[in-house]
């Protein structure tokens, strides 16, 4: 464990090998992993909202996805990454409930389209995801390969 | 900015523990009588958070287990949830329906566990609106089957839209006999809690 870098809820964090980055039990929040593989830096940023332009308190970039990515970016390349060399996974935006019946989406669906219109904006091609549906995860990230490891409780792990 | 976040005083948290406390122990007498066993409850530790750091409150974010959630809808906006480890769920099965073999996706067992967030939920409440002299009424229960982080991920979520801070108040309770344990999570959002401490100084004529 000691390799392992957690990543709380509307946090963020950056690393290089041999270091791994997690984040745990995500349910309708995102956890975004951006990697350049040329320098070997691996970030990961845990988004809990689509956009910061509805919110009150606006301190906390990491929280959501139009600012959170921005900001993620920034610190990989304070680690001597480069934007034009990352690769992008995501993971989570499940929907574990529903007791609102008249919004037509849900805040795991909103996040998971925010989150790919900002790697779009962006230009950062988003190579595998692991999203939707009704269960959570929990999400390591490898600094040595980019290998996104996601957990489930009950649908079995897999590797994208 | 939230003033009521700043001014709390020592005063006012004593007594959103005390209605807390009255809540928690009203509903695990429920439990406890529609077990027929003993059940020992902690007094409620209360939390003023932002809503960001409550997971690390909770703790075990990777822990599977059976979540119950409740909305709490009316004067006062909310969730409460019951979060019970596997084996609790299925023992409290047992020792209702006499199964030795529990599985907790069958509809029966799940529809028993459903009926058992309405009466925790539903006590909770009830005591809670008594005491405040305050409308409140709850949402049918939610099941979930998955991990501690991810049920209380998108509660906290839908909350963070809203607001900014939550009351999170975590009673842990343990059935005498130490085979069933579980913990009730109550969370208020940050508008609530402004109604909640008018309350109390209504009550107590402390117009702080």
């Amino acid at each position: 464990m000691s390799n392992m870098i957690i990543v709380g809820m509307a946090d963020c964090a950056v690393t290089v090998p041999p270091k791994k980055l997690t984040t745990l039990g995500l349910g309708s929040c995102i956890g975004i992993a951006l990697y350049d593989p040329h320098v070997k830096v691996a970030g990961m940023v845990h988004i809990m909202l689509p956009s910061i332009k509805q919110a009150r308190s606006q301190e906390n970039l990491a929280k959501f996805a139009d600012t959170g990515i921005p900001h993620l970016v920034g610190q990989m390349e304070e680690l001597g990454a480069v934007k034009r060399r990352m690769e992008a996974k995501i993971a989570g935006g499940a929907s574990m409930f529903s007791f609102n019946k008249n919004s037509n989406l849900n805040i795991g669906e909103r996040n998971i389209i925010a989150t790919k219109s900002m790697l779009v904006e962006m230009n950062i091609p988003l190579i595998a995801e692991d999203v939707g549906k009704n269960y959570g995860r929990t999400i390591v990230l490898d600094g040595e390969n980019g290998v996104l490891f996601v957990k489930s409780a009950l649908k079995g792990n897999i590797e994208i | 900015m939230t003033k009521d976040i700043d001014h709390l005083t020592e005063f006012q948290y004593g007594a959103l523990e005390e209605i807390g406390n009255i809540g928690m122990e009203n509903a695990v007498t429920s439990l406890s009588k529609m077990l027929n066993h003993d059940i020992k409850v902690n007094i409620p530790k209360l939390n003023l958070e932002k809503i960001e750091n409550v997971p690390q409150h909770v703790g075990g974010a990777e822990t599977i287990v059976l979540g119950l959630l409740v909305r709490m809808e009316g004067d006062l906006q909310g969730y409460v949830v019951m979060l019970f480890p596997i084996d609790s769920a299925k023992t409290i099965c047992q020792i209702i329906t006499g199964e030795e073999d529990v599985d907790l996706t069958d509809d029966m067992n799940s529809s028993l566990m459903n009926e058992i967030a309405n009466i925790l939920a539903g006590t909770y409440v009830r005591s809670l609106a008594d005491f405040l002299k305050v409308s409140l009424t709850i949402s049918t229960p939610y099941s979930i089957h998955d991990m501690t982080g991810a049920i209380l991920d998108q509660i906290l979520v839908e909350m963070s839209q809203q607001v900014e801070h939550s009351l999170l108040l975590d009673t842990e309770f343990i059935v005498e006999d130490n085979r069933i344990n579980g913990s009730i999570l109550t969370l208020y959002d940050t508008q609530s809690l402004e109604l909640l401490i008018q309350r109390i100084d209504e009550m107590t004529g402390s117009g702080v």
